[in-house]
């Protein structure tokens, strides 16, 4: 596989009865994504398109199936509930897409997932997908192609920009992964770096950062020490005004070293290529590795 | 949500946090009348109240002095408050045109012996609550930190327990708080600021400076908040402290409406979706030379009134000149950004180009219906062909 979800994952849905789901589920089905339950209190025992079964609980969801991967499409006050209830249920990778999660809520949730066994995305991201065999999220799917570069990001339609641009000129992704804008959430530039190290159907990357908290920083430690892989970036927010909080929580400039312009040097001074022209990111990876090593499906 | 200072005083006194008597003036009320209630003191203090750090250095058009003023008496006391209300004051964060202040608050003064340094903050790199104290309080802390003068102590808090006891006394130690019923006071201290930051929603709590008085009282003097917007929904008090005068008019509208928007001082108007998009758009624009009007999200709404509503406030701002849509459609879709466009246009046709980049989710749609919709709009294939085609659009005028 590549990264974390593949065409096998078995997919439990939070909130399947809900608006976010109706949209969403569709094309997540249409990709091929493995939906085999959801959740959604006070309706269980119905089914989800006549087809699905629904569950009150995670913990009867859990008895009756095997459970790879959480989808939280919840409103955000019920969001941080929801992912505890799937860290209890031991489900190995939980996705909250949910926006507008308070920080309190998180900052529980990042306590009990230190003891647990689940690994977390997000909340308030676009989710993540594995071109050709899973989607578990937002994105529109005929912007993605199979193939060999993995891209990371805070963001969900930049994240969208960046693939369209890699596909748009026969480059295929591994895996797309969103790990959401709020200043408090899951699995961080670093962790899915560090991923994509390890697979084997990575053979370059690009990460998508913004303004806000050190984390692009710390990945680009990592791949200057330890990385084997071409890593090109791309950080949003240079005319971001200092103190205001753009869009997402996590996207503020907190004193000098959050910025935009600190950020890039910091990254370039790693070795990291990063553009400096939204529309180039695509560009920025080609140029310095070559469209040979990014063609192909493995 | 930044809040006033009398208002974070407030829900400090209630949680039983030492702080000194203090009333808040607003514009009609009876100035010495309210002073009068604090009975008759040694020293008062007068705050303006504006959501705006530096008030203390901050200065005021009309002449009056400072943002943070004493005074002996409450006659002298009452003659700065009417000074202060109704007028401008330019601090080193409200721009050149100052903030005009509509309270002020009013405050016994006291005999500090010493100030201190005391916040509550995220430390998002660890994703934890910090506590962080310094001996040397009342100076400008942010600018301490950074050139390192200053010495800063950390304790990391472990939600939702909070502070620990030993914690505390270890701060207490470190800035200079060895006696014992100092020190306890103190560990009494952080343990209700902790308390307030966690049930208030707090991302940022700030004492500076918290007073040790010459009889051994520990006191708050100036003390800040900020909440976080996503737990405004279970804070009914908090929500109804919510002084829109103090924000910019059309960023309130639009958060009522669940967008993001945020005035830039450029002569573009951008309608985008998604957070990164729209920071990359504005940085694409400025990297070419051209300069955004705004910053908007159109949020994880779906819905068409949120696209009228966004593209109203976008039609109010008189600086631009012309209007750039770039979508990139996931949960917003493209037909549904088009539609909710040509509601808000009804009858009023935007005077300006317009120039449309979509993608994703139900581009082809949204396209279709601008195309036929507004003859004038213009398309464009991808994101780096945005800035010529707005070039030549400037060029041709």
């Amino acid at each position: 596989m590549a990264i974390l979800i593949d065409c096998n994952t078995n997919v439990l849905v939070h909130g399947i009865s809900g608006r976010a789901a109706a949209f969403h589920l569709p094309y997540c089905e249409a990709y091929g994504t493995k939906v085999v339950a959801g959740v959604r209190p006070g309706k269980g025992g119905q089914h989800y398109d006549n087809r699905i079964p629904i569950y009150d609980t995670v913990r009867e969801a859990v008895v009756q199936h095997r459970i790879h991967a959480s989808l939280i499409l919840v409103p955000a006050p019920c969001a941080a509930d929801s992912i505890l209830e799937a860290i209890e249920g031991e489900i190995p990778l939980i996705i909250c897409i949910s926006e507008g999660v308070p920080t309190r809520d998180m900052l529980l949730v990042r306590e009990r997932l230190k003891n647990s066994s689940s690994l977390l995305l997000g909340p308030n991201c676009s989710g993540i997908i594995t071109p050709g065999q899973a989607k578990l999220g937002i994105m529109p799917n005929y912007i993605h192609l199979p193939g060999r570069v993995g891209v990371v990001s805070r963001s969900g339609t930049l994240t969208f920009e960046t693939v369209w641009q890699l596909t748009s000129r026969g480059i295929g992704q591994s895996t797309c992964v969103g790990i959401g804008g709020d200043p408090v959430h899951g699995l961080s530039q670093l962790d899915v770096i560090k991923m994509f190290e390890k697979d084997p159907q990575t053979s370059a990357m690009i990460m998508v950062g913004e303004i806000g908290g050190e984390e692009e920083e710390e990945a680009a430690e990592f791949i200057h020490h330890y990385g084997k892989k071409p890593v090109a970036a791309y950080i949003a927010g240079v005319t971001a005004p200092e103190g205001k909080r753009m869009g997402h929580a996590g996207a503020i400039i907190a004193g000098k070293k959050s910025g935009a312009i600190h950020k890039i040097r910091t990254l370039e001074k790693h070795g990291i290529a990063v553009a400096r022209d939204p529309s180039r990111i695509a560009e920025a990876l080609l140029e310095i590795c070559g469209s040979q090593c990014l063609r192909g499906n493995h | 949500m930044k809040i006033h200072e009398f208002q974070t005083k407030q829900l400090m006194r209630s949680r039983g946090l030492p702080l000194c008597r203090g009333v808040a003036i607003g514009e009609n009320d009876p100035v010495e009348e309210t002073i009068g209630q604090l009975g008759s003191l040694n020293f008062y203090a007068v705050k303006a109240q504006i959501h705006s750090g530096g008030r203390g250095k901050g200065v005021f058009t009309n002449g009056v002095g400072s943002g943070v003023q004493l005074a002996r008496s409450a006659t002298a006391a009452a003659k700065i408050a009417r000074g202060m209300l109704g007028n401008y004051l330019v601090t080193r964060q409200t721009g050149e045109g100052g903030q005009i202040v509509r309270r002020v608050y009013v405050e016994e003064g006291i005999a500090v012996k010493r100030e201190i340094y005391l916040a509550i903050l995220l430390d998002r790199s660890i994703g934890k609550l910090v506590a962080m104290a310094s001996a040397d309080g009342g100076v400008d802390i942010e600018s301490a930190v950074e050139f390192g003068g200053k010495k800063i102590f950390r304790e990391v808090i472990h939600s939702p327990s909070g502070i620990y006891p030993y914690q505390a006394r270890r701060m207490a130690m470190a800035i200079g708080l060895q006696e014992d019923d100092l020190r306890e006071k103190f560990v009494d201290l952080l343990g209700k600021l902790f308390t307030f930051y966690w049930e208030s929603d707090a991302s940022l709590v700030e004492i500076n400076p918290l007073a040790q008085t010459s009889d051994g009282q520990l006191v708050i003097l100036d003390g800040k908040s900020i909440h976080d917007d996503n737990g405004l929904f279970r804070q009914g008090t908090l929500r109804a402290m919510r002084d829109c005068d103090e924000e910019d008019e059309r960023e309130v509208r639009a958060s009522k409406y669940g967008l993001n928007y945020i005035a830039l001082p450029g002569n573009i108007a951008c309608l985008t979706n998604g957070a990164g998009l729209a920071m990359a758009t504005m940085d694409l624009l400025h990297a070419n030379g051209l300069e955004p009007a705004n910053f908007l999200d159109l949020g994880d709404s779906t819905g068409e009134d949120t696209v009228t509503e966004a593209f109203k406030i976008l039609c109010g701002d008189i600086r631009s000149r012309c209007l750039l849509i770039n979508v990139f459609g996931g949960a917003m879709r493209g037909d549904v950004v088009a539609k909710g466009m040509l509601r808000a246009i009804d009858g009023n046709p935007y005077p300006f180009p317009i120039v449309v980049r979509m993608e994703g989710a139900y581009a082809a749609e949204g396209l279709e219906i601008l195309k036929n919709s507004i003859p004038h709009s213009i398309a464009v294939k991808n994101m780096e062909n945005i800035p010529r085609k707005i070039k030549n659009i400037f060029a041709k005028k």
